[in-house]
């Protein structure tokens, strides 16, 4: 099937095609889920290698699994951010005080120097609030304030209640807040 | 979002600001975006774990058969078909050896007189000679 007529086909229909042979699948997918995938690796892990190493090992398990998804049963993109919290998880266990700098420059040309100079240092001012937080308030929070995943599928991507996450999001926010207290006129936030 | 956890204090009004400021431009935020190498990687992945097309066959259509073919089995396959001709030469050859010496014989004879008993013998090897 073309690309430019799987644009609205939902993710768990292109996954059967995927799994029936469809190569224009396999590019939808790729083009759909990557960014997602990867960002949210990337704001649990916090460095860019990192995050393309878990969110290249969540596609795979995910083009592994295809064949035998079972439609009804999850979201696609609901199965995905628990691979990859669960690979995240496992690996900052493994080598905590990942490099929180390593962040790459951007490329849009229409911001003047300036403004790319303070969007970047808010960017990393809340990626190292971020690296503050327990894992399971981070994810919570890249979930439902930057990902915009709604509390009922939170839950069900953490395994945990609605109220938990409501919980965990508080927090997280709490603390966040507590951090960024005191860079708020460096980051450029002189209102109200 | 209000916080409902009561042991948390609620986010004031700039510290709301702040944060949704962060948050919202965290969602575009291009350092986030993964690189064109990585994507290809990715669906190169992709393309590799894609099991095979599935091959739908086509129905198998039957050879056309030659006529002799379908004679030959409806005379009951090439065995009975060579019998058959068999026995064709050999009843040509027969004939052809006898010659003349068939029409003088009694049978002969009795083959092209017109009468009753040769009309039957015609129809019945048991009236053959009621002829003569």
């Amino acid at each position: 099937m073309p690309y430019d007529q799987q644009n609205d086909i939902p993710d768990e229909a292109l996954l059967v095609l995927y799994a029936n042979g469809d190569a224009g699948a396999a590019r939808t997918l790729t083009l759909r889920l990557t960014p997602r995938v990867f960002g949210h690796a990337y704001r649990m892990l916090g460095n860019q290698a990192d995050a393309e190493d878990v969110a290249q090992e969540a596609l795979i398990r995910l083009w592994k699994v295809a064949p035998d998804w079972r439609q009804g049963e999850a979201k696609v993109t609901t199965w995905l951010y628990r691979v990859v919290a669960n690979l995240a998880t496992d690996r900052l266990r493994r080598a905590r005080g990942v490099a929180l700098d390593a962040v790459a420059e951007p490329q849009d040309d229409a911001m003047s120097a300036a403004d790319r100079m303070q969007d970047r240092a808010r960017q990393d001012a809340l990626q190292n609030a971020l690296a503050t937080l327990p894992d399971r308030q981070r994810q919570a929070v890249v979930l439902r304030h930057i990902e915009g995943l709604g509390n009922p599928e939170i839950a069900e991507v953490m395994d945990i209640s609605v109220e938990a996450v409501e919980s965990l999001t508080a927090r997280g926010k709490r603390t966040l807040a507590k951090a960024l207290a005191g860079q708020r006129e460096a980051l450029g936030y002189t209102d109200g | 979002m209000a916080d409902k956890d009561r042991d948390i204090a609620p986010l004031t009004t700039e510290e709301d600001a702040l944060l949704d400021g962060l948050f919202a431009a965290a969602k575009d935020d291009p350092a986030m975006a993964p690189t064109a190498d990585f994507m290809a990687r990715v669906l190169a992945d992709a393309e590799a774990a894609m099991p095979e097309p599935a091959v739908i066959a086509a129905p198998v259509k039957a050879a056309p058969v030659p006529w002799m073919a379908k004679l030959v089995a409806l005379l009951g396959g090439w065995q009975s078909v060579s019998g058959l001709a068999a026995a064709t030469v050999a009843g040509v050859w027969i004939g052809v050896a006898a010659g003349p010496a068939m029409l003088q014989s009694d049978i002969g004879t009795s083959l092209i007189v017109s009468s009753d008993e040769t009309y039957l013998s015609a129809l019945d090897a048991s009236f053959a000679y009621l002829g003569n």
